[in-house]
């Protein structure tokens, strides 16, 4: 079940009357691929109870006299708690078909794009349903949830994997599902069952192909099985002590702890060789971990055929794709091995390469694409199969700043369109300031820091402040001349300009420095008292690079 | 996870190495240009037709038909058969007729046969030329000349020690097992055939896991690294399976051969060889940490395989488990013999034996690497 914790600050909503449901329709079709969550009230058709329930809309029906939303139930704020994790069909506030007769409809646009692979069918659509099912069997398992009713008229809930599908005489429609054993009328052991559409009577049926279906449906839920690990979680990725030793009892990396919240991005900057890659490595299970686990989308990083389809990774050599294959080749020929079809696979492609600005590249080979090009290129391939989690492994290195920044962009773009968390290394402890939370690395020590920019920049003597000062002409050891003022406890070259740290008020502190800098004839072109600190400074101070005062 | 899932990744993988080999232009020159420069180089040696050979042990079958006793005191065709088994190396076998002999041959008893014609004994006292029927098997290059030679050395031998004799006894090869068609573009043909195809493929497939540098990411997907290696041998299998009908074509029509087989048995073969190359190429693969590790693993292997065809030496037992030599012997004994494929079963089953034992090292030995280096 989809959590309500994951609702993005920022939504469209838009208010709709139960009478007005057709224009709510018409809301929800202009943005057919964003996905819309709804806050429903209404009462349940059958039972009159009033309820409010909130859900994510799987499709919208507007055929001959029908108009209804199928509604994947996340959470209930009033009437029965069993809703939850079903799917309701909603009617407007006459409908005489549909199990909720709505009376306000609140839509909300999450602003970003359905990445749900789930897809849902009324019972008598069962013809379609078989169809697209079809295709999906020639490729990989699906999932389904069936609500119907038995042979004898009992209301039944199916739950299993779809063993068959097929279309009989006169274009009559049939799944077969081993069940778990689950069912609302009662407890059944795991069994085969024959799945028919609701509108066909069993006589007529029997008349027809000679099968009387077990189940009729009404409502049908489908999965794919790559979509099986779509369920969101709290923190994305969970490491715990994570330790690396290698043969000579020496720790590469130690007692690594943190926690991404899903829907973030966590950058991870450090000196080399300070277990950054070992950490990536550990994380993605590429190295089994001493001591310690990983947790990435609930599941632990050693359950390996498991956690796979969770998270993407792009390596930092660009030479780990096919140079001879297109762009969307290589798409295809790693998407594939998710399981997921040829079809879906070019469709999906196409829409990253517009995305990534690279569609007009992505019939050439990739060797003929410029770094930045190739770089996008190889993150199209890990977001192929929508990752809940991206790894980037030095992402930037090689691109000039431009490009950089550029390609921090397509990375955001990717976050908020796709609700993709991300690790991204880099050794540019600037592009932290990209990033929600930043793990620092030291050689030796392993994680030193975690936490958002602005709280480790916060850390920092001054709280995130300096004071800055250029003087008229460069003096080399200014430092170490600083040395004797009171309250100074770092100095920061980075080129001409000088940051001085202080717990000391900036103000009176820059004071303090220039009339110490005044003493000794110094010239002083320009003080800021009050100057931001940004990463790169954080990163230096942190790591010790800088003397000491 | 669907039990499907992995059948379908695993073609998906031949699919995309299959399409990675097309776009390599080199690899395909490897695959296609390299068998017709060989059957082309064969072609110019046939024409040379200088193909020398050496004299090696022999067992001969002696069908003595000579009924004539026209010399008092001793018979010549004895005489002659007692000559021929005097020589070094040489093992006479007797057989009463010509058929038994000629079975001798076929289950290779003998390696060839020589008939002594009735009238030989009275051609010879008569000072009449006479002749001797050398019959050798296709099946053995190397003892089709030296049985022939060792027949003449004994003849002449024979004469010197009886001293009187004036007239010639002439040694008429008569060569069995043999096709319509070139003898030497059979049997160097069958060879090239079955050796190019192995080691074709061998060399293209020894780069497959060490140069393939994308296939660290490919496992972070859920492909299992034992999907790799059946999606790998898969696709060179079939690329070798291709250039092998290729092969088997040129060499078919080329040289106007009418081999004693089928085309279907001859695919079989050519794509038991084929498999085998693939898997040979893709253990070397696996074991190699570099491009120039797998090229001295294919060379150690082409060397190896050269020395031990039995072509050019005789191997002994080896020969009985080495898969180029096991795809030899069924070539000889569906094309040349005229046997039923079935009859080899036990050549198909230890190069069976050889493939699975390929596949489980190279999973193995795929099995410690770690995704990304």
């Amino acid at each position: 079940m989809e959590q309500l914790a994951n609702i993005p600050v920022f939504v469209e909503k838009n208010y709709f009357a139960g009478s007005r449901f057709d224009d709510a329709l018409d809301w929800i079709e202009e943005r057919s691929d964003r996905e819309i969550h709804t806050q429903i009230t209404g009462q349940l058709r059958e039972s009159n109870e009033e309820i409010a329930v909130e859900g994510r809309v799987l499709n919208v029906a507007r055929r001959g006299r029908i108009r209804r939303i199928a509604l994947l139930i996340n959470s209930v704020q009033k009437g029965s708690t069993d809703l939850n994790g079903i799917v309701l069909t909603i009617g407007s506030d006459k409908t005489e078909r549909e199990e909720v007769a709505a009376k306000q409809l609140v839509l909300m646009n999450w602003l970003r794009r359905n990445i749900h692979d789930d897809f849902y069918y009324d019972g008598e659509e069962i013809d379609h349903a078989v169809k697209r099912v079809q295709e999906l069997l020639a490729y990989t398992e699906v999932d389904a949830q069936i609500w119907g009713t038995s042979k004898e008229g009992q209301p039944m809930y199916i739950k299993g994997t779809v063993t068959n599908a097929r279309m009989e005489r006169l274009r009559v429609g049939l799944l077969e599902l081993r069940t778990t054993p689950k069912s609302i009328a009662k407890e059944s052991s795991a069994q085969v069952l024959t799945i028919g559409g609701r509108e066909t009577a069993p006589e007529i049926m029997r008349e027809l192909i000679s099968i009387v279906p077990d189940v009729l449906a009404h409502k049908m839920l489908f999965t794919p099985a790559y979509a099986r690990t779509r369920g969101k979680v709290e923190n994305v990725i969970v490491a715990e002590n994570l330790t690396v030793t290698v043969d000579n009892n020496f720790d590469i990396i130690r007692d690594v702890s943190f926690k991404l919240p899903s829907g973030k991005i966590m950058g991870i900057i450090g000196e080399s060789g300070s277990g950054k890659s070992t950490t990536i490595r550990a994380l993605i299970g590429d190295i089994s971990p001493t001591k310690g686990q990983v947790v990435i989308g609930g599941v632990p990083s050693t359950q390996r055929k498991q956690v796979k389809p969770i998270f993407g990774f792009v390596p930092q050599d660009l030479g780990y794709m096919y140079q001879n294959f297109t762009p969307l080749e290589n798409i295809i020929e790693f998407g594939k091995q998710y399981g997921i079809p040829e079809r879906e696979l070019v469709r999906r492609g196409k829409i990253l390469l517009r995305e990534m600005g690279i569609f007009e590249k992505g019939n050439q080979s990739v060797n003929t694409l410029s770094g930045g090009e190739k770089r996008r290129a190889s993150i199209s391939i890990s977001m192929v199969h929508r990752p809940q989690l991206l790894i980037l492994d030095e992402p930037t290195s090689g691109l000039d700043p431009d490009m950089r920044s550029e390609l921090w962009d397509y990375l955001d773009y990717l976050n908020q369109e796709y609700g993709t968390s991300m690790i991204v290394v880099t050794h540019y402890p600037g592009e932290a300031e990209y990033c929600d939370t930043v793990g620092v690395f030291m050689r030796d020590r392993s994680l030193v820091a975690y936490g958002s920019p602005a709280e480790l920049k916060a850390s920092l003597p001054g709280k995130g402040y300096a004071v800055g000062i250029i003087l008229q002409q460069p003096r080399p050891g200014i430092a170490t001349l600083l040395q004797g003022v009171k309250g100074i406890i770092h100095v920061l070259e980075r080129g001409e300009l000088i940051k001085v740290f202080s717990e000391v008020p900036l103000i009176e502190m820059s004071e303090r420095v220039v009339r110490a800098l005044q003493a000794k004839d110094i010239q002083i072109k320009s003080v800021k008292p009050k100057m931001g600190v940004d990463m790169t400074d954080y990163f230096i101070l942190i790591t010790g690079r800088q003397l000491e005062v | 996870m669907s039990s499907i899932e992995p059948f379908k990744r695993i073609i998906a993988l031949t699919r995309k190495e299959i399409q990675t080999i097309i776009k390599d232009r080199t690899a395909m020159l490897l695959v296609f240009l390299l068998p017709i420069l060989t059957i082309g180089t064969l072609a110019l040696a046939i024409q040379q037709n200088d193909i020398q050979a050496e004299t090696e042990p022999l067992i001969f079958g002696v069908v003595d038909l000579d009924t004539t006793d026209t010399f008092p005191g001793l018979d010549l065709s004895e005489n002659f058969t007692a000559t021929l088994a005097s020589l070094d190396g040489i093992t006479v076998v007797p057989y009463e007729n010509e058929s038994d002999a000629y079975m001798g041959l076929f289950l290779n008893e003998i390696d060839s046969y020589v008939v002594i014609p009735d009238g030989f004994e009275h051609a010879l006292s008569m000072d009449l030329p006479t002749i001797v029927y050398v019959h050798t098997s296709n099946t053995q290059l190397q003892g089709q000349g030296n049985a022939i030679i060792s027949v003449t050395e004994a003849a002449l031998i024979f004469r010197q020690k009886l001293g009187w004799i004036r007239s010639d006894i002439l040694t008429i090869p008569e060569v069995e097992f043999v096709p319509e068609g070139d003898v030497l573009a059979v049997q160097v043909g069958a060879f090239l055939v079955v050796f190019c195809i192995f080691m074709a493929i061998a060399l293209i497939s020894c780069q497959s896991i060490v140069g393939d540098i994308p296939l660290r990411r490919m496992l972070l997907t859920p492909t299992s690294k034992v999907e790799v290696i059946l999606g790998k041998i898969s696709a060179y299998t079939i690329i070798g399976m291709i250039q092998g009908l290729l092969l088997l074509i040129l060499w078919i029509v080329g040289f106007q051969l009418n081999l004693r087989t089928d085309l279907l048995t001859l695919v079989i073969i050519v794509s038991l060889m084929s498999l085998a190359g693939a898997v040979s190429g893709v253990v070397i693969s696996s074991f190699s940490t570099s491009r120039l590790q797998a090229n001295q693993g294919f060379l150690f292997l082409l060397l190896g395989m050269m020395i031990l065809s039995g072509m050019f030496i005789d191997v002994g037992v080896i020969s009985e488990f080495l898969p180029m030599n096991l795809g030899m012997q069924l070539i000889r004994d569906t094309a040349f013999k005229g046997l039923l494929l079935i009859a080899g079963w036990q050549e198909i089953i230890r190069i069976l034996i050889y493939i699975m034992g390929g596949i489980v090292i190279a999973i193995l030995v795929l099995w410690r690497k770690r995704t990304l280096a």
